[in-house]
């Protein structure tokens, strides 16, 4: 199709030799205007792609044509013509919304060049916006066929569940010999349909479960949660039917692992999941073992964020490839153990949803015949995180000065407020004091534990750092902490490495006990 | 003694009798409503012992019907057990809120049900 140009321009012979030129040349439909007036008028009757006008006219000048084309019909294009020298309206045009402007006299290439590749420009753009459009609209189809998803699995499930409790009834009712005495046989049979009333009663849990988490309905209370506790809770209600097949399940997850920030019911429903499937696919006499530890610094992109849980097991094992898909939706392998009285397909995706809620990552490894090993990570608390970075960086400093036989010296402060009020006020006015005291060392560590201040400096000799002691000590007496009522006291407990103690150990307990002095 | 009267709201017909028979079997006086309005006016009229009320009704929900009783001084020593297909925390903080003594949700463990019956009866 041919793009439409309106010419605006008072002098005659400009009008001509353009309609001539953009027709002839260009292959434009070119029609012509005298007057900003006359141009506003045509394009109210009909649409063009592109206006070209002259910037000097009487009354309408070219600037004001272009701020109100641009106002009133921003699809269509605008360039400007000016003389030389009045670049600056080129300029003010370009501002008002001109997609380009061309110097007179006139150069014919040029003019339909620039014409052209304004037009082009536009079409791109045009083509981008509708594809854009299309994704929009897609996108916005596709949310809600999910949340017509989402309610009909919850309206499904609702209306499945009531004639399931009658047919559950009914089946225990003439179980149970209530309705007249059975034989073995129809005990057997009915037994049957009974546990499969649970199981489906168990996939339409499973369903409603999964598809709250598919949708993000999911409400997490977070909170920070030791895990040891946790796990051993889980471990302890599934312990009966790992006893049933001997197998044995061990928790060993250290004290010392920092606290997770999570939902604890959905964590204990996640080990719940994972334990319960190693019991059902490890044979009898097997083990399974739960740990847990700190994510090892390049593994989880940035050290402390995440400790890591694997549940491992001496089960069948996973074949290679449907390791890939084991966390989806229904996938179950086949020739897998009592498939048809348990599992509902649903127990992996739900774990992996509920591990994603809390930003964490869920991965199998498998051997066949030796067993698996599942791992999900989960963030650790805020408060550890610190804490645990100063574990970290203490570690890695004192093997550091074991090595070179350099100092290392702890600090150990506690403010004593016979008030007792305010401590977390006096614990962050003390922190202050104790980092201007050592400020003229780049690398003190400090962490705040309960009632206490941990500050380790590296390379401080014995004496340097009796002197610096006696700064903070003084800097404490000087600047006394405010108490509300009471009085308050600084102790500080220090011990050097290598001049004094001999291991970390050893240097937190000298630490300790001169805490008093 | 009379027996203990006890009164089944479901608009589910069958559910109705697979809960009327082992209950009748256990020596109870059932009687069985399958509205919320009814099941308020033979409350209102029987007074009975216990109440087994399901949530979704027509005319009055199940809520509504709870809150009428339990709201009311001549009728809230009556214990309400909610027979629920839904299962979701919010229902059952829902329903707790109206003053139920009792959440379970459908399907249920026939047993469990009369063991509860038989507990709230007893209180």
């Amino acid at each position: 199709m041919e793009n439409r140009v309106l010419v605006v321009d008072d002098e005659k012979e400009i009008r001509v030799f353009l309609n001539k030129a953009l027709s002839r040349f260009g292959g434009f439909h070119v029609d012509l205007a005298e007057s900003g007036e006359e141009a506003l008028k045509r394009l109210e009757k009909e649409p063009f792609d592109l206006v070209l006008t002259d910037l000097k006219m009487p009354k309408t000048d070219g600037l004001q044509l272009i701020a109100e084309i641009a106002k009133s019909k921003p699809e269509t294009l605008t360039i400007m013509m000016t003389g030389h020298g009045t670049i600056d309206s080129a300029l003010e045009a370009m501002k008002l919304g001109a997609s380009d402007y061309i110097t007179k006299p006139l150069n014919l290439d040029e003019t339909i060049l620039r014409l052209r590749k304004v037009l082009e420009e536009r079409q791109r753009f045009v083509k981008l916006r509708d594809f854009a459009d299309q994704l929009e609209r897609a996108n916005k189809e596709l949310r809600k066929i999910d949340a017509m998803k989402s309610e009909f699995v919850s309206v499904a499930s609702h209306e499945l569940r009531t004639p399931l409790a009658a047919i559950k009834n009914a089946v225990q009712l003439i179980l149970s010999g209530r309705t007249g005495e059975i034989n073995k046989n129809q005990e057997k049979f009915l037994s049957m349909a009974e546990r499969n009333i649970n199981r489906l009663t168990n996939i339409l849990n499973d369903l409603l479960n999964l598809s709250r988490i598919e949708s993000g309905r999911v409400e997490l209370k977070f909170q920070n949660i030791k895990l040891k506790g946790l796990t051993e809770l889980a471990a302890s209600s599934l312990r009966p039917h790992a006893d049933e097949k001997s197998i044995q399940i061990q928790v060993e997850i250290p004290d010392s692992l920092p606290a997770v920030y999570g939902d604890q019911e959905k964590i204990e429903q996640i080990f719940t999941n994972l334990i319960g499937n190693s019991i059902k696919f490890t044979p009898e006499g097997g083990k399974i073992l739960i740990s847990g530890e700190v994510l090892s610094h390049d593994t989880a992109g940035g050290y402390g964020d995440m400790v890591a849980i694997s549940v491992k097991d001496t089960g069948i094992g996973i074949p290679p490839e449907h390791l890939e898909a084991i966390f989806e939706k229904f996938h179950q392998v086949e020739g897998s153990l009592q498939r048809s009285t348990s599992g509902t397909g649903l127990g992996l995706a739900i774990t992996k949803g509920l591990v994603e809620a809390h930003q964490g990552k869920i991965w199998v490894k498998s051997e066949m015949g030796k067993g698996s090993v599942f791992t999900f990570t989960l963030p650790i608390s805020e408060s550890e995180r610190r804490d645990l970075y100063f574990r970290f960086t203490l570690d890695k400093e004192f093997h550091r000065v074991q090595q070179n036989n350099a100092p290392l010296t702890l600090f150990l402060f506690q403010v004593v407020d016979e008030g007792g009020e305010a401590k977390e006020v006096l614990l962050n006015q003390l922190e202050e004091q104790v980092q201007q005291c050592l400020c003229r060392k780049a690398d003190i560590l400090l962490r705040r534990v309960k009632e206490k201040i941990l500050a380790a400096l590296c390379e401080a000799n014995l004496q340097g750092a009796q002197v610096i002691r006696r700064r903070i000590e003084e800097g404490c007496q000087q600047h006394p902490l405010e108490s509300q009522g009471g009085s308050v006291h600084v102790k500080v407990g220090m011990a050097t490495y290598p001049e004094e103690a001999l291991s970390k150990a050893e240097l937190f307990r000298l630490a300790k006990e001169r805490l008093g002095g | 003694m009379n027996p203990k009267k006890i009164l089944v709201v479901d608009d589910e017909v069958d559910l109705v009798e697979t809960v009327r028979f082992p209950l009748e079997m256990e020596g109870y006086h059932v009687l069985v409503s399958y509205n919320g309005e009814d099941a308020l006016n033979q409350a209102r009229k029987e007074n009975p012992d216990l109440i087994l009320l399901d949530l979704m009704l027509p005319k009055l929900d199940g809520y509504k019907v709870c809150r009428l009783l339990k709201f009311d001084e001549r009728y809230k020593h009556i214990p309400i057990l909610m027979l629920t297909a839904k299962i979701q925390e919010k229902d059952k903080v829902l329903g707790m809120e109206t003053g139920a003594n009792e959440y379970i949700t459908k399907p249920f463990d026939m047993d469990l049900l009369l063991q509860k019956v038989k507990a709230h009866l007893s209180q």
